[in-house]
């Protein structure tokens, strides 16, 4: 009987683990396992494996109960999850190049969340894409590294894209002699061409002119009529607008490292940016 | 760790950031409490208010003075006041340095 029909719940007995295991995988099925938390059982070790991201979560909730079981999502073509890595993948190339899972979580924060995010989406398919033609995923030859982007060509995405998907294989793929994946001859020309075909171009062709909105601004008077809700948005406006940052920035004002005086607000800005060169700053004279 | 420097206006107390910002803080002094962001939520109950609300109440304001904001969204604002400082005959190093790019 398949099971790939069904979204099946098992809770097979201990010795028969294995064997489940291999018919799951066999068959791409996906569904509900119940196995126990045994990590030091090569049988048991393999469910980790093949556990997807969401049911990592689920255990670590249930390391909380008494009960050493482990509840998983099994799904098939597996996504193994090695330590804490936020790239499944860069773990998986970590341990087998013998690094420890300290060391190994350690390298995984060298990606800021925001890149890890942009990564992990590519890193997953790839491995679906290897694992469809029983390729090693970190140790691929050249050509299946660029059928791999042209697929994603086909599925319509844009030069950027792809560029994220070359930036994310780089991170997991050194081709022999230490050539970074990124830098090899035959991937920059397929980006090239990529660009050609699908050129990136800028957002906007014109922006808007701000003197509508500094002008209606200026007709909200400052003063006991303005609510908290038009003062709100008109702070916040001017902020945009005089300093030119982002959303995360103006975020980032706090009440603590603002100095106000008659002629001047200053804030001191602690947070991490995205894009760290940045200085001296001076609102930008747009009035 | 940097620091963001706004000045005064004294064409128009109505555009003028720093006469905002005290009575901004005045008016949200006792909504605050422990909240140390800048901008918080105008309605109860007042908290700091999350990078989506920021972005939409820019587009309130865009939407309000006539943008069309199905086109442009809450980042354009970087992209406008940058291209006004440059009409402004404001230098490229300034804006450049200013805007964090």
């Amino acid at each position: 009987m398949s099971w790939k029909c069904h979204l099946f719940y098992a809770f097979p007995p201990f010795s028969i683990i294995s064997r489940v295991l291999q018919k799951i995988q066999q068959e791409k099925s996906t569904g509900l396992l119940v196995a126990p938390k045994w990590p030091t059982l090569d049988l048991v070790a393999r469910v980790d494996e093949n556990v997807s991201q969401q049911s990592n979560e689920s255990s670590t909730e249930n390391q909380e109960h008494t009960v050493p079981s482990q509840q998983s999502r099994v799904s098939a073509p597996s996504l193994p999850q090695t330590g804490t890595n936020p790239l499944p993948l860069v773990g998986r190339l970590l341990a087998c190049q013998g690094l420890s899972k300290e060391a190994s979580e350690i390298i995984g924060k060298s990606w800021r969340s925001g890149t890890a995010k942009q990564y992990r989406t590519y890193l997953q398919k790839w491995d679906l894409f290897c694992s469809k033609r029983n390729i090693d995923p970190l140790h691929p030859p050249i050509q299946e590294g660029i059928n791999f982007p042209a697929e994603l060509f086909a599925t319509g995405i844009g030069y950027s894209w792809l560029n994220t998907a070359r930036s994310a294989l780089s991170s997991i793929i050194t081709l022999p002699g230490g050539q970074s994946f990124g830098h090899h001859s035959l991937v920059s020309r397929f980006l090239k061409g990529v660009f050609e075909l699908r050129p990136a171009l800028p957002r906007y062709k014109e922006i808007w002119d701000v003197s509508p909105v500094l002008n209606m601004l200026e007709s909200w008077k400052l003063g006991s009529t303005l609510t908290l809700k038009d003062l709100t948005l008109k702070v916040t406006m001017l902020l945009a607008l005089l300093s030119g940052q982002r959303l995360q920035t103006l975020k980032a004002f706090s009440v603590k490292s603002m100095t106000l005086t008659d002629t001047k607000c200053v804030f001191q800005i602690m947070f991490p940016k995205n894009h760290t060169a940045w200085q001296a700053h001076e609102c930008i004279r747009i009035l | 760790m940097s620091a963001l420097e706004f000045c005064e206006y004294t064409p128009s107390d109505d555009l003028c950031i720093v006469k905002h910002h005290k009575f901004y803080i005045n008016s949200t002094s006792t909504l605050r409490r422990h909240c140390d962001q800048l901008l918080i939520t105008y309605n109860k109950p007042h908290r700091a208010a999350f990078s989506d609300t920021i972005g939409r109440w820019l587009k309130t304001v865009m939407t309000k003075s006539g943008i069309d904001t199905q086109q442009f969204g809450a980042h354009s604002t970087r992209a406008a006041a940058a291209s006004a400082a440059f009409s402004k005959k404001a230098s490229l190093d300034t804006i450049l340095r200013a805007a964090g790019w």
